[in-house]
């Protein structure tokens, strides 16, 4: 049979990175491809070429034994392709039909057929099982409904083969198990689908075929039938995981942090958050667990004081001292430190040097300033030493950060809030959109300053990441902590049915007591 | 290769605004050739009236022409670099004009009591003034450009009906104010000029904002809350009352502008006189020509106000309106404008890859 | 003459539309820039070339409707430089939008002094106006009859507008690509969507209302050319076009209210002319 996709020595080079270097790929009609990388082994970069985001230095795309060049996403979608992104190109403002419809509306000399494109719609969703309703504002729906959305607005631009950015990291397993349901519905009516991810369990359960990349190459074509998790983590790392990383037993009852009923009203008086009680102790990483919108942004904002909400009722308390009333300079002041999630556009000032980003925190330090003045030499000391602690890539610390690559800038918000030696640190997703190398570094930090007898709260929605480091789990589910599971009896699978909302029985009232 | 670098810094910084002149003055150029007037002698008439003159009169003129705008453009460059476009520079002068004149006029006390609490009241009610576009930010997220700008309206129209009606001069036919007492006149230290003594302060206040930017605490916080307020935020930084305070301190040196106009120039407050000669608008011409760096609105502040005062002479000796001198004044900006946006798309389009 | 505020006095209901007219035109064209994903406030700049443009055209070609098409000509010759700086060149919209205001102020008052040779203000009994135009039936209705009666073409073209734009927003491809554009620009960007193309049809029609606002100022509610006439109508129009969340009912709202405040101003300060 004839390949769908044949995609032969493809290259792609940014400046000072090979990110797809010499790959071919095939894909035959009606199957499920499993595309599985870690971070910058090159995988988006490679559909993007693919859909024609971006053209690639050398090499050929044949889609069904033809030879196409794509300069834009128009070329691709008339060849056949659709793309559901990770962000969703979803427009929340307009309806679902118009959604659907965008670009390709059904038309009578520039006024839209708008009854044609409803029933359209409709019978589009009917014949492939993908209820919505056509009316509805697309900002107004959940995100598995808007998930089927964007596969509608590939299957109505009769798209033949479909890819899957990261399709499930937004979704609670329970959305997973129908989104799975459905893969294997439009493959079996002779779509072509691939399918990015770097989480293996995924892949097992539904691809028929995995190509895992890394550092730009392909390192391993497998038949999933054939092969095993392992195998392939191998593969994509170049060795086998270590999920058990090293750490000192530490059996300490003083409360760091303490949030008790805390109760969170959100800024159009939504109820976001729900009775959350929990503590951190010193010499503990606490893991939250859960799907990205389940409230853990706001618990975190709550605690370190950039909340927007209208109402927090409870009691937060750092070492015994309550925090509500605080800002967050006192709170800072008082030992807490942040790796906040979004660095690009919380964390850092990338036009700004790289020594001023360093200093933020230590601003009222007698070696940074005195009197109201900076002092160029102690910035200088301080922030050579930060860069050299923490490996931190860079020429100059007056170079402007905006130069820098993704890891490095991680390490410049970790170098710095990890510096305080603060007796709560709070690190969210710590190592997004870092590099392999990058990441074991910031995991280690992360143990050390555990092993000093601080506490840590991290935020991740990788679950493995909090698997492995954590000493007690707790999991978030639509503003509640549903569960909770100590470092040594953490499955992925009862921690994943949490996720979705399933309370084990019996762990209610352990939550409680904490 | 470290003084290479730095000059090469400095080139590329005063690359596009020197591209940005020489294009004004030719678009310029050509709209006069269009209208029929001859580009050339109109142009040695513009360096002459802007430069010129007997024992260089004109250049005297241009440089206390210069004083406003490299004053309004200070203040503007002040809240521009913290990220706060203040653009409610006129709206603040004036009342802080009017304020002062008043206080100059009808205070009971000794003249550097009335001197000092003139100055002191002017810049009080300016700040408070710019607070107001401060406060709707703040409160309602109305963007500042719009309620500054918007501002400016009741501003002038209050200080017009202060000068028209409560406070007018009777004994003259105009509307304006009385002349302020000869005590509280600056004094003219160039003889036969309008150069006062009240000009040397805005070369201090700009040397003085530019050390403050670099070097201490304060100038490190205004700079990071241009780059990334919401960075400033989560390092534990009140950005609110940064935004207050760098509206109020914008808002009172725009009043403190308005105050060496009425002591130093008019001895009066008359309505127009601060609105006419678009004293704000070029000086936020000029804050934007300087990326709002404090030093080279001296430069860019100078340059503008020679276009201006040169087009006075280019109108009296060749005929051209003056209004040429906006309208290149204008395509400047375009041109600023355009490069730093084609900067900005080719940042953007590396950083994509 | 009466000396209270008599608001249903002809003249006065008269007026209001008269002064309406001109912030809703602009606020329209605000309206359609702001639904595209720019914020113009150039409105101030484009309407004001609409005003020397309606005059210019009028004086020149006799006639006046030749002057309205004249000013809507030069309006967006000036959206057409914004337009350039902002899609091509990427220019800072808000800083962009400035200079383009004091580039048409400028600009008219040098064409006043170099093509009519005055200052300040140009006008002559060879400036064709507006004529004032008489609905039947409706003129004759008490009270609904002077107010929305008796006006020139603009102002009716005015409220066909209203329409024309809800329909292009609601019922046409263009529309729904106009209000994609302006919320996901990336997103209308991977379906193929020139951003380019949208941003300017929204720059350049608001363009065209913006001129056929300043035609209105200079041709309809006086026959003259005053120096910056537009007198910040312009930044009137763009509040007008966000209180009525940029919706063209919502737009043509807020301008009445706007327009009927201003009127009601007029009416005052002439009542207080007479005690």
């Amino acid at each position: 049979m004839q390949n769908a996709i044949e995609l032969k020595n493809i290259c792609k080079s940014f400046p000072g990175v090979k990110a797809n270097d010499n790959i071919s790929l095939a894909v035959k009609r009606g199957e499920i491809r499993a595309l599985v990388g870690e971070n910058g082994a090159g995988k988006t970069t490679l559909m993007n070429i693919l859909y024609g985001l971006l053209q690639p230095d050398s090499g050929t795309i044949e889609i069904n034994g033809e030879k196409c060049e794509f300069y834009s996403p128009m070329d691709a979608i008339k060849s056949g392709l659709g793309m559901v992104h990770q962000h969703f190109m979803l427009f929340s403002e307009l309806s679902v039909v118009e959604n659907i419809i965008y670009g390709m509306e059904p038309q009578n000399s520039g006024f839209i057929r708008k009854k044609q494109a409803r029933n359209e719609v409709i019978e589009l969703a009917k014949e492939y099982n993908l209820e919505v309703d056509p009316d509805a504002k697309v900002g107004n729906l959940p995100v598995g409904v808007q998930q089927r959305v964007e596969i509608l607005k590939a299957l109505y631009r009769k798209a033949q083969i479909l890819i899957f950015d990261e399709p499930t990291a937004v979704l609670t397993p329970n959305e997973q198990i129908g989104f799975f349901e459905m893969l294997r519905k439009l493959a079996a009516n002779e779509k072509t689908i691939i399918f990015i991810t770097h989480k293996l369990n995924e892949v097992m359960q539904i691809s028929h075929t995995i190509s895992v990349m890394r550092l730009g190459k392909i390192t391993a074509e497998l038949k999933t039938a054939e092969t095993n998790t392992q195998e392939i983590s191998r593969s994509m790392v170049g060795r086998d995981v270590l999920f058990d990383l090293e750490r000192k037993e530490i059996n300490s009852d003083n409360v760091v942090l303490s949030v008790e009923n805390l109760n969170v009203f959100d800024k159009n008086n939504i109820h976001i958050l729900k009775d959350i009680n929990f503590r951190v102790c010193e010499g503990e990483i606490v893991g939250i667990a859960g799907v990205a919108g389940n409230g853990q942004d706001e618990l975190i904002r709550a605690i370190v004081g950039l909340s927007d909400a209208n109402y927090i009722f409870g009691k937060i308390e750092l070492i015994g001292s309550q925090l509500n009333h605080d800002s967050i300079k006192e709170r800072r002041s008082k030992g807490l430190s942040y790796i906040p999630e979004d660095r690009n556009s919380v964390g850092l000032a990338l036009q700004a040097t790289v020594a001023e980003n360093l200093v933020l925190g230590n601003i009222d330090d007698p070696e940074i300033t005195r009197k109201g003045m900076l002092i160029k030499e102690g910035i200088r000391k301080f922030s050579e030493s930060l860069r050299d602690q923490y490996l931190i890539k860079t020429n100059n610390i007056d170079e402007e950060a905006a130069n820098l690559s993704g890891g490095n800038l991680q390490k410049v918000v970790v170098a710095r809030e990890m510096n305080h030696q603060s007796k709560l640190l709070i690190a969210e997703q710590p190592t997004r959109g870092v590099d392999i190398g990058a990441i074991e570094h910031i995991h280690t930090q992360l143990l050390d300053h555990r092993s000093k007898n601080n506490a840590v709260l991290l935020v991740s929605t990788e679950l493995s990441e909090i698997i492995s480091l954590s000493d007690r789990i707790l999991v978030m589910f639509e503003g509640q902590i549903i569960g909770e599971s100590a470092h040594d009896e953490a499955i992925e699978e009862s921690i994943g049915l949490m996720m979705a909302g399933v309370i084990p029985q019996g762990d209610r009232s352990n939550v409680n007591e904490n | 290769m470290k003084i290479r670098k730095s000059f090469r810094n400095l080139t590329s910084s005063f690359k596009a605004p020197v591209i940005a002149v020489i294009g004004g003055l030719l678009i310029g150029g050509i709209i006069m050739l269009i209208s029929g007037f001859e580009p050339f002698s109109s142009y040695r008439a513009l360096f002459d009236g802007a430069f010129g003159g007997k024992n260089s009169a004109n250049l005297v003129g241009t440089l206390v022409r210069s004083a406003p705008i490299i004053g309004l453009a200070l203040a503007a460059s002040i809240s521009f670099k913290a990220g706060f476009f203040n653009i409610g520079g006129e709206g603040q002068m004036v009342l802080g004009a009017i304020t002062a004149a008043i206080i100059a006029i009808y205070a009971p006390f000794s003249a550097p009591i009335t001197a000092v609490l003139a100055v002191l009241g002017a810049i009080t009610v300016s700040g408070c003034y710019a607070l107001i576009g401060a406060w709707l930010d703040i409160r309602f997220s109305i963007p500042l450009f719009i309620s500054t700008l918007l501002l400016n309206y009741p501003a002038n129209y209050f200080a017009t009906y202060l000068a028209n009606h409560p406070f007018r001069d009777l004994t003259t036919g105009e509307v304006q104010t009385q002349r302020i007492p000869a005590a509280l006149q600056i004094p003219k230290i160039i003889p036969k000029t309008q150069f006062h003594a009240g000009i040397l302060i805005i070369p201090i206040l700009v040397f003085l904002a530019a050390y403050i930017f670099k070097y201490t605490k304060i100038g490190y916080k205004l700079r990071m809350c241009g780059y990334n307020k919401n960075f400033l935020t989560y390092g534990g930084v009140n950005t609110v009352k940064l935004e207050y305070g760098t509206l109020f301190i914008s808002g009172a040196l725009a009043g403190l502008i308005g105050v060496l106009e009425v002591f130093g120039m008019r001895y009066r407050y008359l309505p127009g006189m601060l609105t006419t000669p678009l004293y704000a608008w070029t000086a936020v011409t000029a804050a934007i020509l300087a990326n709002s760096n404090p030093i080279g609105v001296l430069f860019s502040g100078f340059l503008l106000a020679a276009i201006q005062n040169g087009g006075y002479g280019m109108e009296r000796t060749s005929e051209v309106p003056r209004e040429i001198s906006r309208v290149i004044q204008a395509v400047i900006i375009m041109i600023v404008c355009a490069a730093t946006g084609l900067k900005r798309k080719n940042v953007s389009s590396r950083k994509e890859g | 003459m009466d000396n209270t505020l008599n608001l249903l006095d002809p003249i006065f209901l008269n007026s209001i539309f008269r002064l309406v007219t001109p912030i809703l035109l602009a606020a329209l064209g605000g309206m359609v820039c702001t639904r595209a994903g720019i914020v113009n406030i150039a409105l101030e700049g484009h309407m004001i070339m609409g005003c020397f443009g309606g005059v210019l055209g009028s004086y020149y070609l006799k006639s006046a409707i030749g002057g309205v098409l004249v000013g809507m000509i030069m309006s967006m010759l000036v959206a057409l430089i914004y337009g350039i700086l902002r899609v091509n060149f990427g220019a800072e919209e808000v800083v962009v939008g400035l200079a383009v205001n004091l580039f048409s102020t400028s600009l008219t008052v040098f064409l006043l002094r170099t093509i009519f040779k005055v200052t300040g203000t140009f006008s002559s009994p060879d400036l064709k106006g507006l004529k004032i135009l008489e609905l039947p039936i409706i003129k004759d209705i008490p009270i609904i009859g002077p107010l929305l009666s008796g006006h020139t073409i603009v102002v009716y073209f005015s409220w066909i507008c209203v329409a024309l734009t809800y329909i292009l927003f609601f019922n046409t491809t263009l529309g729904l690509r106009i209000r994609g554009v302006g919320e996901n620009p990336e997103a209308s960007k991977t379906l193929g969507i020139s951003i380019s193309k949208i941003h300017y049809f929204a720059i350049l029609l608001c363009g065209a209302f913006c001129g056929l606002a300043g035609a209105q100022l200079s041709l309809g509610n006086v026959t003259m050319f005053v120096e910056e006439m537009s007198g910040g109508r312009g930044w009137i129009a763009i509040v007008a076009s966000l209180l009525g969340q940029a919706h063209p009912i919502g737009v043509f709202l807020a301008s009445t209210l706007f327009g009927f405040v201003s009127s009601l101003s007029f009416r005052i300060q002439g009542l207080a002319g007479f005690v």
